[in-house]
């Protein structure tokens, strides 16, 4: 019984089983389920809690027939240990309601089978409004009227319109159907590499005749590989640029394969395009070599390895360092901006956070004489400063202090770019404190 | 007869400016020897292109007593070398030695390829992330630069041979640990800067001495910069004591060097002394000096 608690059902029956709720495993279970059902249909979704909606326009012929192929269904999924209900209609809706309540036709219906919350349906049962048929007996401008500005009675309308199909409802296919996918399937399964390899240049050599031919690049490609035991991996790769080298290809999608436990072997491989782009055809001048495409695709081979790409660092008009250069992703990298004419000293190396560091100076304002940072001490010999950077006060940065720069030399020639942070003699404000924000070489 | 090549001659006067307007009634024969004349002049034209192409330059460091112990007047423009700092501190001095080494390779005319410049996570939370405008002050300009950062030493050794092999840099920087850079390690990225005609410079993490397959081992250590002529308490240009310790065909050697970065070309700093010489090359230095004011240390 719903919302009894524990106890109480245990003392009513000891020998009770029970089982943690755990919705996350019954979600990855019911979606395990889904990929399954593909085998019937292309377009399957999850009906969260506990259903799989199929849309089987034009396929139930293969199976000779609606009936049969729903008897098929059950019987399959029986073996597997799955009780099933299967209702088909031409709604969703509809469909929905058959499998959940036995009736022969939808007037029959209760009205609960409406997917409307149970307060509705009860509100609906006191009215004497108890089965769908009488619902659509009623004329619908009066059912409007008479549940006007209630959201029960917004609710009761969609549904029912959602299950006489007077309006559309989408169903989200759980794989979006793809333009361009090769398919290989293998007399016996192969567990060897050498012979996945082969399959692999097969499907790669399919799918790039087509995309050449459509003059589209993939983005996103998913390899799935089937199991002879009825499991299934999948392998998503990624491109920074619209690809259809099956050369570029292959160098990505091999070292995904050779992570992959083949099981007891691998009898179909499946190479999907999951998002195209427009390739641009590419011409390479006489002059001009071809290092700025190999760049690109050595990006993707790293990208697809290490999840880390290239970034180039760009400039950003700020006076702060740290937000003056932005690293972005060298394959999106915009036309070259006019450099600025470097005037002041900037360091090589940056830290992250500036490192706090201990300062003397001869005077308050002065330059640096003496630094310790990370529990060294340096005599400071030459020293460039200060440089004034003031908070940008258009950005609200709230407590932001002006910082004075200096580049300080120690004795053995190594060079630091230190901040003080705040001024001195300013009321009401703390002590300037010192930071060690970059290296120079 | 005659028609036909009028025809050709009056469409080809369309796109090729060379070619004056065949007329009616004149003969072909002279027309053709410039048509012939001009296809010999593009054809040779491009023949020197490719020769300029195929006869790069060789690596030189642009100072004849630095180059003089290098194997053939200078670098390999395809080989792995590695800059090691002399101290921990020394790692700055060391990463810009390294990148003053792949400008004196990228400065080539007819090089156009990227730097690339991978970086170990560690180290960056160590000696921090490299700075575009401290970059552009050493003479990198940001439009010839990628850089990438990775978390496993393994991962970086894996992208740079990749990016070496690839051939689509023209030289690749590498933070490395001691322990990760072994003469396997080494070797495979020395064999596959060659195979794609990269130069790749790998910069230590300290000095500690292990073997590795390099072709040049460096170590670098910043020195007290000579200060501008007009302010006593101001900065020069970066400067560097530069060991060479292993050479392939060359000679080991200890300099104090500066960069310039607006020419891109080091200098020899004047009135060095003995006290910044090597335990190993002492001897050579001395019959050095003794040789005059121009060879710092042999």
């Amino acid at each position: 019984m719903r919302g009894m608690r524990l106890a109480d059902a245990r003392a009513q029956l000891p020998e009770l089983l029970t089982e943690p709720h755990e919705p996350e495993e019954d979600m990855n279970s019911l979606l395990g389920l889904c990929r399954w059902m593909e085998r019937y249909s292309p377009w399957v979704s999850p009906d969260q809690p506990d259903g799989i909606l199929l849309d089987v326009t034009g396929v139930p012929h293969l199976f000779g027939g609606e009936q049969r192929m729903m008897a098929e269904i059950r019987a399959r999924l029986a073996q597997y240990g799955f009780g099933v209900r299967i209702g088909q209609g031409g709604t969703i809706g509809a469909a929905w309601a058959l499998a959940r309540y036995d009736a022969k036709d939808i007037e029959s219906l209760p009205v609960e089978a409406l997917r409307i919350d149970a307060a509705a349906a009860k509100t609906l049962r006191r009215l004497g409004l108890k089965t769908v048929g009488s619902l659509l007996a009623i004329p619908r401008a009066s059912l409007a009227r008479r549940f006007r500005g209630e959201t029960i009675g917004e609710n009761v309308l969609l549904r029912l319109d959602e299950m006489t199909g007077a309006r559309d409802e989408p169903l989200n296919p759980l794989n979006p159907p793809t333009s361009f996918m090769a398919h290989r399937a293998l007399m016996e399964p192969v567990i060897h590499m050498e012979g996945l390899e082969i399959v692999l240049e097969g499907v790669v050599n399919l799918l790039c005749r087509d995309l050449e031919r459509a003059g589209k690049g993939a983005l996103r490609l998913i390899l799935k590989l089937f199991r002879a035991d009825g499991s299934r991996a999948n392998l998503p790769v990624g491109f920074s640029v619209p690809t259809h080298d099956p050369r570029h290809m292959l160098r990505v999608l091999k070292p995904k394969l050779e992570a992959v436990d083949a099981g007891f072997g691998i009898d179909a491989m499946t190479l999907e395009a999951r998002e195209t782009a427009q390739a641009l055809v590419q011409q390479h001048g006489f002059l001009e070599d071809e290092s700025t495409l190999a760049l690109e695709q050595l990006n993707d081979r790293v990208l697809n390895r290490h999840e880390a790409q290239f970034l180039a660092l760009e400039q950003v008009e700020s006076h702060i360092p740290e937000r003056a250069e932005a690293a972005r992703p060298s394959v999106k990298r915009g036309p070259a901006k006019p450099a600025r004419a470097a005037a002041s000293v900037r360091p090589l190396l940056i830290f992250e956070a500036p490192e706090p560091a201990k300062v003397v100076a001869a005077v308050p304002d002065g330059p640096p004489m003496r630094l310790t940072w990370r529990r060294v001490t340096r005599r400071v010999v030459k020293a460039e400063g200060p440089e004034r950077v003031a908070p940008e006060w258009w950005r609200l940065t709230q407590g932001e202090r002006p910082r004075d720069y200096y580049v300080v030399e120690d004795e053995q020639g190594r060079r630091y770019w230190l901040y003080r942070e705040g001024l001195y003699g300013e009321p009401g404000e703390e002590q300037p404190k010192w930071y060690v924000h970059g290296l120079s070489a | 007869m005659r028609r036909e090549p009028a025809h050709h001659a009056a469409r080809s006067g369309e796109t090729c400016a060379v070619v004056t307007p065949f007329r009616q009634g004149e003969s072909a024969a002279p027309l053709i020897a410039a048509l012939r004349a001009h296809i010999t002049r593009l054809e040779q034209g491009h023949a020197r292109f490719e020769a300029a192409r195929g006869k790069a330059s060789p690596w030189v460091m642009g100072l004849p007593e630095l180059d003089r112990h290098l194997p053939a007047q200078g670098l390999p423009r395809a080989g792995l070398h590695d800059v090691s700092p002399r101290a921990h501190g020394d790692q700055p001095a060391a990463m810009g030695f390294a990148l003053a080494l792949a400008l004196r390779r990228l400065g080539d005319a007819q090089e156009r390829r990227p730097l690339l410049w991978c970086r170990l996570s560690a180290h960056e939370r160590e000696h921090g992330r490299l700075y575009g405008h401290g970059l552009e002050r050493l003479g990198l300009s940001r439009q010839r630069f990628v850089t990438i950062s990775l978390k496993k030493p393994a991962s970086l050794l894996w992208t740079m041979e990749e990016a070496l092999k690839s051939g689509a840099v023209a030289a690749v920087i590498g933070d490395a640990d001691a322990a990760h850079a072994d003469l396997t390690a080494t070797r495979r990225l020395s064999l596959a800067a060659r195979e794609g005609k990269c130069a790749a410079i790998l910069t230590l993490g300290s000095a500690q001495p292990c073997a590795t397959a390099s072709h040049t081992r460096w170590t670098a250590a910043a020195v007290p910069s000579a200060s501008p002529p007009y302010d006593a308490q101001g900065l020069g240009p970066p400067c560097w004591s530069i060991e060479l310790t292993r050479v392939r065909g060359g000679r080991p050697g200890a300099w104090i060097l500066e960069w310039h970065h607006a020419q891109s070309r080091f200098s020899l700093v004047p009135g060095f002394s003995r006290r910044t010489l090597h335990p190993g090359t002492d001897q050579d230095g001395a019959e050095a000096a003794a040789q005059g004011p121009a060879l710092r240390a042999g």
